[in-house]
């Protein structure tokens, strides 16, 4: 298993470099690409740990479905009006301070907690049958709420838009 | 490959998209961060079913996706409703709240 800290490096550098990349655009659209390599790369990362439903599923609901959702929006709303505010150092310096305080605030508490988490237990794979037969046995009654919250996200928009037709025709 | 490393990079990624909620003011960036976010949990779920040897977090990793696309819906179909009444993404603008 030597290959597996490389492949684990290069997803995650490939995976922290674009999410950098997604902040640092000045359009939505070119963010949105590099949070689709993110995603790619987060990929990779569920295939390393024997989750191969969750690999596809991420390329396939996350880097399809959500992210091609978010860029048919932004091509909708044109977003080349908009008047991109230069932001104030102060609020970039907070957002810098805040992050590496609140990151290093979880690290010193992972590394209080030394205990050997290792790769004791025994292996398991999240194949699509597996996960499945979890999903439709124990997890079965999250999974209704599941379809139900989907349901309202359905119907919500709708509802949203219809609304709003009716008070621009008024 | 430890645990640890992978908590590590969950922790970068999901304070990459904290960094982003408090610095960027466009709502697209407020939603792409807070898909980061989510992803992040995501990859601890993963790793924490691999440590345990269950697949539980698998299930629930997959919730959170459906979860993600549910919350990508709305927050969509309001970034659009808000263009519609103010003609701008910023959100800035959005201040009849504090009047």
């Amino acid at each position: 298993m030597a290959v597996a800290p490389v492949f684990f490096y290069l997803f995650a550098s490939i995976a922290v470099a674009a999410a950098i990349t997604m902040l640092t655009r000045k359009t939505a659209l070119g963010a949105a690409i590099s949070l689709i390599v993110c995603f790619l790369a987060f990929s990779g990362l569920y295939a390393m740990l024997d989750a191969p439903f969750v690999a596809v599923m991420q390329v396939v609901v996350y880097a399809g479905a959500i992210m091609m959702l978010i860029i048919f929006v932004i091509m909708t709303v044109d977003t080349r009006k908009e008047m991109l505010r230069k932001e104030r150092p102060t609020i970039i310096g907070a957002g810098i301070a805040s992050s590496i305080v609140l990151s290093g605030l979880v690290v010193c508490l992972l590394a209080l907690h030394s205990s050997p988490l290792g790769d004791q237990a025994p292996p398991v794979v999240g194949t699509v049958a597996a996960v499945g037969k979890l999903l439709f046995t124990r997890h079965i009654l999250n999974f209704e709420m599941l379809s139900l919250l989907l349901l309202i996200a359905l119907a919500g928009p709708l509802i949203l838009v219809k609304r709003q037709k009716k008070a621009m025709g008024e | 490959m430890a645990i640890q490393a992978y908590i590590f990079l969950a922790i970068i990624i999901f304070f990459v998209g904290v960094f982003g909620i408090l610095v960027r003011r466009s709502a697209f960036f407020y939603l792409m961060s807070l898909e980061l976010m989510l992803n992040s949990a995501n990859l601890l779920w993963v790793a924490f079913a691999k440590m345990h040897g269950n697949l539980d977090g698998h299930v629930f990793a997959f919730f959170i996706m459906a979860l993600a696309a549910a919350e990508a819906c709305v927050g969509l179909a309001i970034v659009v409703l808000f263009y519609r009444k103010r003609n701008t993404v910023t959100l800035d603008r959005a201040r009849e709240m504090s009047k």
